[in-house]
């Protein structure tokens, strides 16, 4: 049987520094590894999509995210079960297991468990090192403020590290940089910081009000584990966002996934997630991705969505529409299938009212269905905090009320980045200079200078969400506003 | 989980004809939707949704609020061992 190797080789703008090959076992079998992959990107490399079965019904299952969140990328490694691989580097020999998730099968690690505790204070502790987690960290340590950032990926730089695209904007935003170089620069400078600790592969699993205290535990390995016990004057919350999933026939079948997801496999990794595939929703995202797909000589079938006009900017979409890939609007899927991975989809035209019109069935021969459905605030950590929660749809969802300095109502408290509010990573950037600078003179580190920064930083917020694709936003912000 | 649409409407009309309540959290233990590892992170949005409209049929109009269930900690599937080395006063809670 041939190899197969989903591996990106060339590719316009990236190249893929792999390190050293190492050997892991799937089903008996080796599977070419290399040492700066997750087990997720080396097995969807060697073509595995399915990487369990769900709970009760046995189904067949593979990752959504891919960044961790949906723990649909769970299995069983070195004898250890419920690993999440798509935040687990391989290691040489490492023995992965298909598992039927939530099995009441106990452990059988290779190696004992080895957990030891830290204690540790800062004065402000930063939850995710995206866009808005690092230059908050950065203007933190500006102020002189001894600062961590946690994150649970073992790669820093959020969402921007897969972002192949030129930026726009202003030099404060830095237009005409690739959103990957950003990632790049913004992760060193966080590296030479003195005053800043980046902690990697590090989940926050609570926070405790009455004691005052956040616990994290970082993996070193599936079995070997620090668990942080963290006490801060303040804290910044950039979480983030998780993907949306759409309900359909077949949506949990392995190749459906969260078209950042399919970002992460294809511009981290270069790992081509499918070569034919489908994506769903042609806002920016979709069609973002689509042009990324393109570039890692993937074959997208078309951009499909259920409104009647895209929502995405006109040098986005048309530049996918020119290299011959069709945006189908009015158009939604009615299911995915396939025999343990998509194999098909079949799609439906809707008319002004969002109803199928009848005879629009179609069936298309792809092999991955990429959503691009909009995204939902990462607030959980914040719940915990006891910070106030709003429904706000034109941000996304639930989000927390904030001051104009981005504090919560739980005091000492600040956010940054998608969590705040679905936009983009200019933005995120710019909140997360706001959140830094402000949760520093909240711990009694303010200086006149960062002051004017952030009033400067503001103000470019202000002067950015004035065009008319951020109205909704802008309506959105006015309902969490707080004095 | 693994809950079906089917499951979650009969869920429903047991929870409003037994225990008399629309309330998200006691669905949630009941249906065990949104407590697999993910922790509603994939499937809350549906879960809203789906018990918004089963409780429009009720008479019950739920409010954003009310859909916004209670969240604990952990917030991340966690390795036993770790709680083991949980400092004591938390240990307890």
């Amino acid at each position: 049987m041939k190899e197969i190797d989903r591996r990106v080789y060339e590719h316009p703008i990236l190249s893929f520094d792999r390190g050293r090959r190492v050997r892991v076992f799937f089903e008996g079998k080796e599977v070419p590894a290399f040492e700066s992959e997750t087990i997720a990107a080396a097995l969807y490399a060697a073509g595995v999509l399915q990487f369990n079965y769900s709970a009760r019904l046995l189904r067949p299952r593979g990752p959504f995210c891919m960044i961790g969140k949906c723990s649909q990328c769970m299995m069983r490694v070195n004898g250890v079960p419920h690993v999440r691989t798509c935040i687990t580097p391989v290691e040489d020999g490492m023995v992965v297991e298909r598992e039927a998730n939530h099995d009441m099968e106990l452990p059988s690690p290779k190696e004992g468990l080895r957990v030891e505790r830290l204690s540790l204070s800062y004065d402000v502790v930063v939850v995710g090192a995206g866009p808005a987690g690092l230059k908050a960290a950065l203007k933190a340590s500006d102020a002189g403020a001894r600062v961590a950032v946690l994150d649970q990926s073992p790669v820093a730089g959020g969402q921007l590290s897969k972002q192949t695209h030129k930026f726009f904007g202003t030099k404060e935003s830095y237009a005409g940089m690739r959103g990957v170089d950003i990632a790049r620069m913004l992760v060193s400078m966080v590296k030479e910081r003195e005053n800043i600790d980046l902690y990697l592969r590090t989940q926050v699993i609570g926070y405790f009000r009455r004691e005052g205290l956040l616990i994290a535990y970082q993996a070193k390995s599936v079995n070997e584990f620090g668990v942080l016990v963290i006490r801060a004057k303040a804290y910044i919350v950039a979480t983030g966002a998780m993907e949306r999933n759409l309900i359909f026939s077949g949506d949990d079948l392995p190749g459906v996934m969260g078209a950042g997801a399919a970002q992460t496999l294809m511009n981290i990794f270069g790992v081509r997630p499918a070569d034919k595939p489908l994506i769903v929703g042609a806002g920016n995202v979709g069609v973002i991705v689509a042009y990324q797909a393109l570039q890692a000589g993937i074959d997208v079938q078309a951009v499909i969505d259920i409104a009647p006009k895209s929502a995405a900017y006109l040098v986005h979409s048309s530049k996918i529409r020119r290299m011959g890939v069709p945006i189908l609007m009015r158009t939604t899927i009615k299911e995915a299938y396939g025999n343990g991975r998509v194999e098909g989809a079949v799609i439906y035209e809707v008319d002004e009212r969002f109803r199928p019109i009848p005879g629009s069935e179609r069936d298309v021969e792809v092999d991955g269905v990429w959503l691009a459905t909009g995204l939902s605030p990462s607030v959980e950590l914040l719940e915990l905090m006891r910070a106030k929660i709003k429904f706000v749809p034109e941000l996304g969802g639930y989000v927390p009320l904030r001051t104009q300095y981005l504090e919560t109502t739980a005091s000492s408290v600040f956010i940054a980045g998608d969590v705040s509010s679905i936009e983009e990573a200019s933005t995120a950037m710019m909140e997360g200079v706001v959140a830094g600078i402000s949760a520093a003179e909240k711990v009694g580190l303010g200086r006149d200078d960062l002051r004017t920064e952030r009033s400067e930083s503001l103000r470019w917020l202000e002067t950015f969400r004035s065009g008319p694709h951020y109205r909704r936003i802008k309506e959105g912000l006015n309902k969490v506003l707080i004095q | 989980m693994d809950v079906t649409d089917d499951e979650m409407r009969k869920a429903f009309e047991m929870m409003v004809k037994f225990l008399g309540t629309t309330d998200i959290n006691t669905y949630r233990r009941i249906t065990s939707a949104t407590t697999g590892y993910c922790q509603g992170r994939a499937c809350l949005q549906h879960l809203q949704k789906v018990l918004y409209s089963l409780g429009k049929s009720v008479g019950t109009q739920l409010s954003a609020d009310e859909l916004l269930p209670k969240r604990r900690a952990p917030l991340q599937p966690t390795p036993i061992g770790v709680f083991a080395k949980m400092p004591k006063e938390v240990r307890k809670e």
